[in-house]
C-alpha cells in the first residue's frame, strides 16, 4: 500500500473540507460576478426580463430557423425592409427604393446612417456578401430559398452557376443596392426582412470564424447590441448606440428556462416580465392564466389541419375524405382547447389577401353520412380500420380525441390514435404517412403563397400523394400576379380544387398566442408571425 | 495496487469503446435525423446540410471519422447549435453540473452521515422513528417533486429563494438541496443500517468490555467501520450527481449537462449525445476506480487481497 503512505487520515479530512469550502466559494464568486458583470452591462437602464425557453441553435443570421433564434435577432438586427405590427414592410436600412413598371428590378437607397454596434456603416456590399454567403452551398443555410426569387440565385446554389456576379444584386455604391428578380415576385419586400437576407459582416467572420456570434465578436445593426450570451443561461442585450432610430429605454435579459411550470412559477414570482404560449406556458395551464388582467392575446398565422394520404385505401376514395371532413365540427376546438383558437375551414388564414371565409367544406353531419354510404360504408358499416397519426404532445393529443369522438359519433367508424415522437413522426410522414395525419403550418411570410405552394405537387411538405396540374398551375400564377384582386380569384379557385373538390385536407383551426406582461412594462408588439418587438419597451416598476 | 489501477484503467478503455461503438450505432438507428422539422427543406439544401457533417458518407466513414476525431480530443461540431463545438458545450455544461454537483454530494453526505450515525446509535423511541421516516421519505421522494415542493415553499410561498437560474448566490440553494436528496438518503440509510450492526459486533462489545465511553466507540470504532459500503456506492452517485440530473436542471433553469442528456437525443444531436455519453461513461470509469482505491485505503481486507492476488 505504497500509494497511500503520503497522506495522512488527517490530511485527507482537511483536504475534503477546504475543497468543500473552496467550491462553494468559487460558486459564490462566479455567481457575484455574473451580478456585477450584469448591473454594469445595464447602465441604470430598467431591465426587462423574458424567456426564450432554451438556448437559441445560433445567432448567425444565414444558418437559423427556429423561432427561439429569430425572437434575438428580430431585435438585434435590421434588414433592408422590417415587419411593421400588421406586417407590412417598411423601410429599414433601406429608407426608400424603386421598383420597376414590370416588378422585376429593385433599387434600393440605404440610410447613410446606419451603422452596426461598433460604429462602422452598413453598406450595400454587406448585403451582397451575406446574400452570397446564403446561396454558397457548403454555408448550408436552411432558407437559402428563400433568396431564389433574385435572378440566377436558385442555379448558383445548386451548383449550375458558378460566377455570382451573374446572380441578380450588385451594390453601385455604398448606399445603392440594386436587385433582379427572376419572376415579379408580390411579397419580395417580405422575404427581405426575413434573417437570411440581413446584412453580413465578413471582416468579423474572418476574424472570428464560426465564434463570431459570441458577445464581444458579434456586431448588430438593430436596436439592441448583443452585450452578454452565457450559453444554456442568458442573453442580455443593451440599446445600441449606433441605431439609426430612436434608442430602446430598457436593457433586455432573456434566459433559458426549459420548463413552462418553472417559467410560469417565475412570472408570478415576479422574477419575468412576460411570458408567453410559445415558451413559457403550459398548455394545460392556458386556461387559468387567460383569466388574468396581465393577459393578452393575438392571432398567428399558423393554421393545423388533418392530412389524408390519398395513396392509402380508404382516402383514396374523394367521397370518404369528403366524409370525414363534414363529420367534424371546428367549435369544439376553441371549447375543448380553451386557447381561443379561430375555427378555420379554408387553407389561408385572415389578413393575408386570398383568405376567403367561405371556401371549404363546412360541419354537415347529413351529408357526412350520406357521402360515405354512397362510398360503400352505410352507417359506417364494413369500414376498414383506419389510424390517425400525430406528434406527441398535450395539445394534440387532445385534438386527435376531439375528431376521433366526431367520427364515432358522426359516420360509426372507429379511428385508432397513434402518436409518435416528433422526429419518428416527421420520418414516418415523409417515408409513408399514415392514411390519416395532423399537421400544422406556420407561414414563413405573409403572404398566402405560404400556404398556398405547401401543397403543390412537388412539394416536400405535401405527404398526401396528392398532384393537380390545376392547383399547381393556379398557385404559379397567383405568385406573379401583383394585382390583388386577381390573386384572390386564382387563390380562390384553387382553394375549391384542394379543399371542396378533391378534399385533400381539412383545416381545422387558426393558433392563437396567449401572453402575459406586467402592468409596470408598455410598448410589447407581437405580430402574427410570432415575432417579438422590443424596440419600444418603457418600463415604470412604481406603477 | 498498481497492476489493480492500470488493468481497470485497460478495462475502462475497452468499456468506453464498446459505450461510443454503441451509442454511434444506435442513434443512427432512430428515426429521423438531426435536420428534420416541421418545414421539409428542399432536397439540395437539405443534401448541402448532410454533405457538411459527412452525414452523407456511409455509416463507417463516418464512425472513421467520428473516431479519428476523437483522439484529437475534438468531439465534433454541434448538429443544433451550429456554431458551437460539442468539446466547449460538454466542457461549458459539466463545469456548471460538476460544481453545483459536488457541493451537494457534499452536503448531502454530510447529514446524511450525521443524521444516520445519529439514528443508529440512538435508542429514544421518537428520536428514531423521526429520523427514520426522513431517512425513508428522502429515498422514496423523486427529485422531481422534492424541487417542486421547495419552489412552493420557499419561492412561492415565503418568498426567501428565486425560482430558478443561476444568477446569484441565492439561486444556487434550492438546486443544491434537492440535488443533495440522493446523497443524503443513500449515506443516511446504509449508515444508520451499519451503525446498527456494528453495535452489536463483538469488537464492539469487547470495546466496551474494556470501560471505553460510548462516544469515543461510536466515532471511532462504530463509525469509521461504518463507512465501507456508504464508500462502495459513491463512485456512481459521484458520476451521476457531477455530470447534472436532469430533472433538477430542467425544475430550476440549471445550464449544465443533465438536460443536454434528454434533449440531444430528441434534436437527434448525434455529436453531443455521443459526447455527453463520453463524459458520463468517463466519470463513471473514474469514480469507480476511485472508489475502490479509497475502499482499499480504508479497508485492510481489500488491500490483503489485492497484494494475494499480485
Amino acid at each position: 500500500m505504497e500509494l497511500f503512505k503520503p497522506f495522512s487520515k488527517a490530511a485527507l479530512v482537511k483536504a475534503l473540507a477546504c475543497g468543500s469550502a473552496l467550491l462553494m466559494l468559487a460558486a459564490c464568486a462566479q455567481s457575484q460576478r455574473a451580478l456585477e458583470e450584469e448591473s454594469q452591462s445595464s447602465r441604470g437602464l430598467p431591465v426587462f426580463r423574458m424567456n426564450l425557453g432554451t438556448e437559441p441553435p445560433d445567432l448567425d443570421p444565414v444558418k437559423i430557423s427556429d423561432l427561439t433564434s429569430f425572437t434575438v435577432i428580430q431585435n438585434l438586427m435590421r434588414g433592408l425592409t422590417y415587419y411593421d405590427k400588421g406586417l407590412k414592410p417598411q423601410p429599414a436600412v433601406a429608407e426608400r427604393w424603386d421598383r420597376s413598371a414590370d416588378g422585376m428590378r429593385y433599387v434600393f437607397y440605404l440610410r447613410p446612417n446606419a451603422r452596426w454596434s461598433d460604429g462602422k456603416p452598413v453598406t450595400a456590399g454587406q448585403f451582397v456578401d451575406a446574400w452570397q454567403r446564403a446561396l454558397t452551398p457548403e454555408t448550408a443555410a436552411d432558407y437559402a430559398f428563400f433568396l431564389y426569387e433574385i435572378k440566377n440565385a436558385k442555379a448558383y446554389y445548386e451548383g449550375t452557376l458558378k460566377d455570382f456576379s451573374k446572380v441578380g444584386v450588385r451594390a453601385l455604391n455604398d448606399q445603392t443596392l440594386v436587385v433582379e428578380l427572376e419572376r415579379p415576385t408580390p411579397f419580395f419586400l417580405d422575404l427581405l426582412a426575413a434573417p437570411i437576407a440581413l446584412p453580413f459582416r465578413k471582416d468579423l467572420y474572418a476574424r472570428y470564424g464560426e465564434r463570431y456570434t459570441e458577445a464581444g465578436h458579434f456586431a448588430a445593426n438593430g436596436p439592441y447590441r448583443l452585450a452578454a450570451w452565457a450559453h444554456d443561461d442568458y442573453i442580455r442585450l443593451t440599446p445600441n448606440p449606433y441605431y439609426y432610430g430612436e434608442k430602446p429605454a430598457v436593457a433586455v435579459k432573456m434566459v433559458m428556462v426549459n420548463d413552462t411550470n418553472t417559467s410560469t412559477v417565475m412570472y408570478e414570482n415576479n422574477e419575468l416580465d412576460f411570458i408567453e404560449t410559445t415558451t413559457s406556458i403550459a398548455s394545460f395551464d392556458v386556461r387559468r392564466l387567460r383569466k388574468s388582467p396581465d393577459a393578452h392575446v393575438n392571432r398567428i398565422h399558423r393554421i393545423n389541419y388533418f392530412g389524408f394520404n390519398l395513396k392509402k385505401p380508404p382516402f383514396d376514395d374523394v367521397r370518404v375524405r369528403k366524409a370525414f371532413a363534414m363529420a367534424l365540427d371546428r367549435n369544439y376546438y376553441p371549447k375543448l382547447l380553451q386557447s381561443g383558437q379561430k375555427p378555420i375551414k379554408s387553407w389561408i388564414s385572415p389578413g393575408l389577401v386570398g383568405y376567403n371565409d367561405s371556401v371549404g367544406l363546412a360541419y354537415n353531419p347529413e351529408k357526412a353520412r350520406q357521402l360515405l354510404a354512397e362510398a360503400g360504408y352505410p352507417d359506417g358499416k364494413g369500414f376498414p380500420d383506419v389510424t390517425l397519426a400525430y406528434r406527441t404532445l398535450y395539445d394534440i393529443q387532445k385534438e386527435a380525441e376531439i375528431a376521433q369522438y366526431l367520427w364515432k359519433k358522426n359516420l360509426n367508424v372507429d379511428v385508432r390514435l397513434q402518436n409518435m415522437e416528433w422526429k419518428v413522426y416527421l420520418s414516418q410522414l415523409r417515408q409513408d404517412a399514415s392514411n390519416l395525419y395532423m399537421m400544422g403550418w406556420f407561414v414563413d411570410y405573409p403572404d398566402a403563397d405560404s400556404y398556398m405552394s405547401m401543397m403543390i405537387g412537388d412539394s416536400g411538405n405535401n405527404y398526401t400523394g396528392w398532384k393537380s396540374e390545376r392547383y399547381d398551375s393556379l398557385v404559379s400564377q397567383a405568385v406573379v400576379t401583383l394585382d390583388a384582386d386577381k390573386r384572390q380569384k386564382l387563390y380562390d379557385d384553387a382553394q375549391r380544387i384542394l379543399l371542396e373538390k378533391d378534399a385533400v385536407m381539412v383545416p381545422t383551426y387558426q393558433a392563437e398566442k396567449t401572453w402575459l406582461l406586467k402592468p409596470w412594462v408598455k410598448g410589447l408588439e407581437i405580430n402574427a408571425l410570432n415575432l417579438i418587438s422590443l424596440d419600444h419597451l418603457k418600463i415604470n416598476r412604481k406603477q | 495496487m498498481w497492476s489493480m489501477i492500470t488493468r481497470q484503467f485497460m478495462t475502462g478503455i475497452v468499456t468506453l469503446l464498446v459505450v461510443i461503438t454503441l451509442t454511434f450505432v444506435l442513434l443512427r438507428l432512430l428515426p429521423g435525423g438531426p435536420f428534420d422539422q416541421e418545414r421539409a427543406l428542399p432536397p439540395a439544401i437539405k443534401a448541402n446540410m448532410e454533405a457538411r457533417y459527412h452525414l452523407n458518407e456511409p455509416l463507417w466513414a463516418q464512425y472513421g471519422y467520428y473516431l479519428s476525431n476523437l483522439v484529437r480530443g475534438d468531439l465534433g461540431p454541434s448538429y443544433k447549435f451550429k456554431s458551437r463545438n460539442v468539446s466547449d458545450i460538454v466542457a461549458d455544461a459539466t463545469g456548471i453540473s460538476a460544481r453545483i454537483g459536488l457541493i451537494a454530494l457534499i452536503a448531502g453526505t454530510a447529514a446524511g452521515l450525521f443524521l444516520g450515525a445519529l439514528a443508529g446509535i440512538v435508542r429514544n423511541r421518537f428520536w428514531d422513528g423521526l429520523l427514520t421516516f426522513i431517512g425513508v421519505s428522502s429515498i422514496s421522494t423523486p427529485s422531481f417533486i422534492f424541487g417542486g415542493c421547495l419552489v412552493l415553499l420557499f419561492a412561492l410561498t415565503l418568498r426567501w429563494f428565486p425560482a430558478a437560474t443561476l444568477s446569484s448566490p441565492k439561486h444556487y440553494v434550492l438546486p443544491i438541496l434537492t440535488l443533495s436528496l440522493v446523497p443524503f438518503s443513500y449515506a443516511f440509510l446504509l449508515i444508520r443500517t451499519t451503525v446498527r450492526e456494528m453495535r452489536h459486533q463483538q469488537f464492539v462489545q469487547i470495546k466496551r468490555s474494556f470501560g471505553l465511553d460510548e462516544g469515543r466507540i461510536a466515532l471511532r470504532h462504530i463509525l469509521r467501520n461504518s463507512l465501507l459500503p456508504l464508500v462502495s456506492i459513491l463512485g456512481p452517485i459521484t458520476a451521476a450527481i457531477i455530470t447534472g440530473s436532469f430533472a433538477v436542471e430542467f425544475i430550476f433553469a440549471v445550464p449544465g449537462l443533465g438536460k443536454h442528456f434528454v434533449t440531444a437525443v430528441s434534436n437527434r444531436d448525434y455529436t453531443l449525445v455521443m459526447g455527453i455519453t463520453i463524459v458520463y461513461s468517463v466519470a463513471l470509469i473514474l469514480f469507480n476506480t476511485l472508489t475502490d482505491i479509497v475502499y482499499g485505503y480504508l479497508d485492510p481486507r481489500f488491500r490483503e487481497s489485492t497484494k494475494a492476488s499480485e
